[in-house]
């Protein structure tokens, strides 16, 4: 199969590839360190216009196909994952709601300022009580006049300490709920009544945040309702195609981090061989290599394919889902294996291979967590079987 | 099918209590946030004598066995597994000079243990791994004493709070095969030329202290040997059998406790107008997690038996190390998967659990070298 990308994008990916590992690597240990992205970094990445891929060309992105998009996510997870992080949500679930549903003007207002970088964006879903089961959301908005006033508490944002703009999920009607009464606002940081808690402790990605957000009387204008006035009480069906894409980048993200690891393990091989140890020694080691590499072939196949078929117009709802699984659960595995190659080196964070495992735990989790996803897949098979 | 007898049935629930009292929460959230050593905790600790419960009474032990130790260790890591591992492993080692110390070695060193006045660090692994080939450290007899040189990795306990460390050495360097040659010396922690540095960050057991040990030039009086010269490897080899075995109990522990704490959140947590646990998916993992853990308990406390009725065997060590390790990472990690986004977070353990409990999984031997000495008990080599 040919998986075509433009020259452009060619050219570009070799530029992203450079920096990554000439520039993002010796940053990487310090990104763990200090749990923030150095702005110089993100100027650069800013300026290759990363955080607008999927954004058209008119309104200042670089408009990528899915397929590009996918495989810039594999290679910026590869130093390390908090920066994927930080682009990846505000190029996904924060933005592309408008992308999908905006009216023109909503387009013209934001997309450019996103593309461009200068606004970061993040997707406000998740509640305390509303996490797996996103339809018991209880974040309310009502219209007061031009207003629709928004009361509630989402969790776990990412992004939330350094977005500019919220696409945030809230019921506006408590009868139909999530079908036909709940909406998708355009919240922006200033806008009054609106509150970022502080930010949550986590087992890994520490260059990137996620956060409480608290919203008391924030008055949002009516023409933020993400698509106008139309899309009032359709915001759930928006929040589920948003979350649709953003189970590819997951997969590209597995992939990126599992492919580096791959290659860390591949030289101590190396470096135990030199030391003595003979190739019988190692054998269960190499057969972990093969294992390594025949999952990271599988994942990618899986990703380029549901990229290449959403390009060309399809569902890939079941697809993003398979590969959601598969590749997170990769992650994990080959992490753990790595850790194993590496014996007690593998357990000091500078030896990379930990924070690995760390970072891509979250992969299983968010994003609908892969016990969704086999509902998902599951429910599709059996509608299949009933109907065809 | 044994049994605890009453004597062991008292102590577990000396354990559960001391758990219950000195390992709440309040007690142990800045430890765990600042990553520090539960000092106070581990003096408690000795008032109980759970340090020193297998050393005879004249060290100031409580004279009992592996399965008492067993128990404490299990209790200990299931109420926390980052305190737990702490404690259990504060005499690291002392098992060494238990069995080959000199009458001295010991006076002088198993009390101080007990009492939690030192804690006691074993000095093996080298960058170039930790197979007998790897160790460069040398300790060459010089008049009435011993020269040491030579760097050690991921020493446990190494820090202000060790008093000794107990060194694998070649001390024949002419020896016709490399695990010929390797000697134990006992170092203590005040003598000139032992240089400490901390390993940096890592993955679990955050406040066990861990560091990297340089000997330099380190003399030691020849009485200091441990045990018998250029046997240090036979003799480390017996004790790290006893080693993974305390590993064992420590995952069986931390297996216990993820789990005790990702029961708890299903059948609090609702979603979808229900509890999670009245999932069917969510009572299968349960029941797997629960079944993997009573294999782990079984093959932890034969090899125990085994060791403290005559018939210790480096295969049920192995066997009990890799699948209770295996399944603390195993049942730890679908903690966190049922926990979700909380399981993510710090404040909900049980994603430090996991992290601690990898980091048992890859100490004491990782599973590939647990699989090797299983695999030479198969065909009757030692």
């Amino acid at each position: 199969m040919n998986y075509h990308v433009s020259d452009a994008y060619t050219a570009l990916r070799g530029t992203i590839r450079d920096l990554m590992e000439n520039e993002m690597e010796p940053l990487s240990m310090q990104i763990e360190r200090n749990g923030e992205i150095p702005e110089a970094i993100l100027d650069r990445l800013r300026k290759l216009g990363l955080f607008g891929m999927p954004i058209p060309r008119e309104y200042g992105g670089l408009g990528l196909t899915t397929l590009e998009e996918v495989m810039t996510y594999e290679l910026l997870t590869w130093t390390n994952a908090s920066i994927r992080s930080r682009i990846g949500t505000s190029n996904g679930i924060g933005s592309v709601g408008i992308l999908y549903d905006g009216t023109d003007a909503q387009k013209r207002k934001y997309l450019p300022r996103i593309a461009s970088g200068e606004w970061t964006t993040a997707f406000a879903l998740t509640e305390p009580d509303a996490g797996s089961d996103a339809a018991s959301i209880r974040t309310s908005a009502v219209l007061e006049g031009d207003c629709w006033i928004l009361n509630g508490t989402k969790q776990f944002i990412t992004n939330a300490d350094c977005a500019q703009l919220f696409t945030t999920i809230a019921v506006t009607d408590e009868v139909k709920r999530a079908r036909g009464g709940v909406t998708a606002f355009i919240v922006e940081k200033e806008m009054p009544g609106l509150v970022v808690g502080p930010a949550d402790v986590k087992m890994g990605l520490r260059g990137s945040h996620t956060h409480e957000l608290i919203f008391t009387n924030c008055r949002i204008p009516k023409e933020n309702v993400i698509g106008g006035e139309s899309m009032v009480g359709k915001g759930f069906h928006t929040a589920m195609r948003v979350l649709d894409k953003g189970r590819l980048s997951m997969g590209a993200c597995a992939l990126g981090g599992s492919q580096r690891i791959l290659e860390l393990c591949i030289d101590r091989v190396h470096q135990r061989m030199d030391r003595g140890e003979t190739a019988n020694d190692l054998q269960s080691a190499n057969f972990d290599l093969a294992d390594m590499a025949i999952q990271i072939h599988a994942a990618r196949q899986m990703l380029y394919h549901a990229a290449v078929k959403r390009d060309q117009g399809e569902n890939v709802t079941h697809e993003a889902s398979m590969l959601k699984v598969f590749a997170t659960e990769m992650a994990s595995k080959i992490a753990g294996k790595a850790l194993d190659l590496f014996e007690t080196d593998g357990l000091l964070t500078r030896h990379l291979i930990e924070m690995y495992l760390r970072d891509s735990r979250l992969y299983r989790i968010y994003e609908g967590t892969n016990e969704i996803q086999r509902l998902i897949i599951s429910r599709s098979l059996l509608n299949r079987k009933k109907t065809g | 099918m044994f049994q605890f007898n009453a004597m062991q049935r008292q102590i577990k629930k000396a354990v559960v209590d001391f758990v219950r009292g000195e390992l709440k929460k309040e007690n142990i959230d800045d430890l765990i946030r600042e990553n520090r050593y539960p000092e106070s905790i581990w003096k408690k600790s000795s008032d109980l004598g759970f340090p020193g419960i297998a050393f005879p009474e004249k060290y100031e032990g409580e004279g009992l066995g592996t399965i008492e130790k067993t128990i404490i260790a299990e209790e200990l890591c299931k109420g926390d597994a980052s305190i737990g591992a702490c404690l259990t492993q504060a005499g690291y080692g002392a098992d060494i000079l238990l069995q080959y110390g000199s009458q001295k070695q010991k006076e002088t060193w198993l009390p101080k243990i007990a009492n939690a006045r030192t804690l006691s660090s074993v000095a093996a692994a080298e960058a170039g791994g930790t197979g007998p080939s790897a160790i460069e450290t040398r300790a060459v007899k010089d008049g009435d004493q011993w020269a040491i040189d030579g760097h050690k990795t991921y020493v446990r306990n190494a820090g202000p709070l060790a008093g000794i460390y107990i060194v694998l050495c070649r001390t024949d360097a002419d020896a016709d095969a490399p695990e010929k040659g390797l000697s134990m010396i006992l170092v203590e922690a005040e003598r000139s030329g032992v240089q400490l540095s901390d390993s940096g960050a890592r993955l679990g057991q955050r406040q066990v202290p861990v560091g990297e040990v340089r000997f330099e030039s380190v003399r030691v009086p020849l009485a200091n040997l441990i045990g018998k010269e250029n046997r240090g490897l036979r003799q480390f080899n017996a004790f790290m059998d006893h080693a993974r075995l305390m590993s064992a109990a420590q995952s069986l522990g931390m297996a216990r406790g993820a789990f005790e704490r990702a029961f708890a959140y299903v059948r609090e947590r609702e979603q979808f107008k229900r509890k999670i646990v009245d999932f069917q998916v969510t009572r299968h993992k349960l029941a797997d997690m629960a079944t993997e853990i009573e294999a782990a308990r079984l093959l932890t406390y034969q090899a125990a038996w085994a060791i403290d009725n005559g018939s210790a065997d480096a295969r049920m060590c192995a066997m009990a190390k890799l699948h209770a390790a295996r399944t603390a990472v195993a049942v730890s990690d679908e903690a966190i998967q049922l926990l979700g986004g909380y399981g993510y977070m710090q404040e909900y353990d049980v994603e430090r659990f996991f992290r601690d409990s990898k980091t048992a999984d890859i100490l004491d031997g990782n599973r590939h070298t647990q699989k090797d000495l299983i695999f030479q008990a198969l065909i009757g080599k030692k």
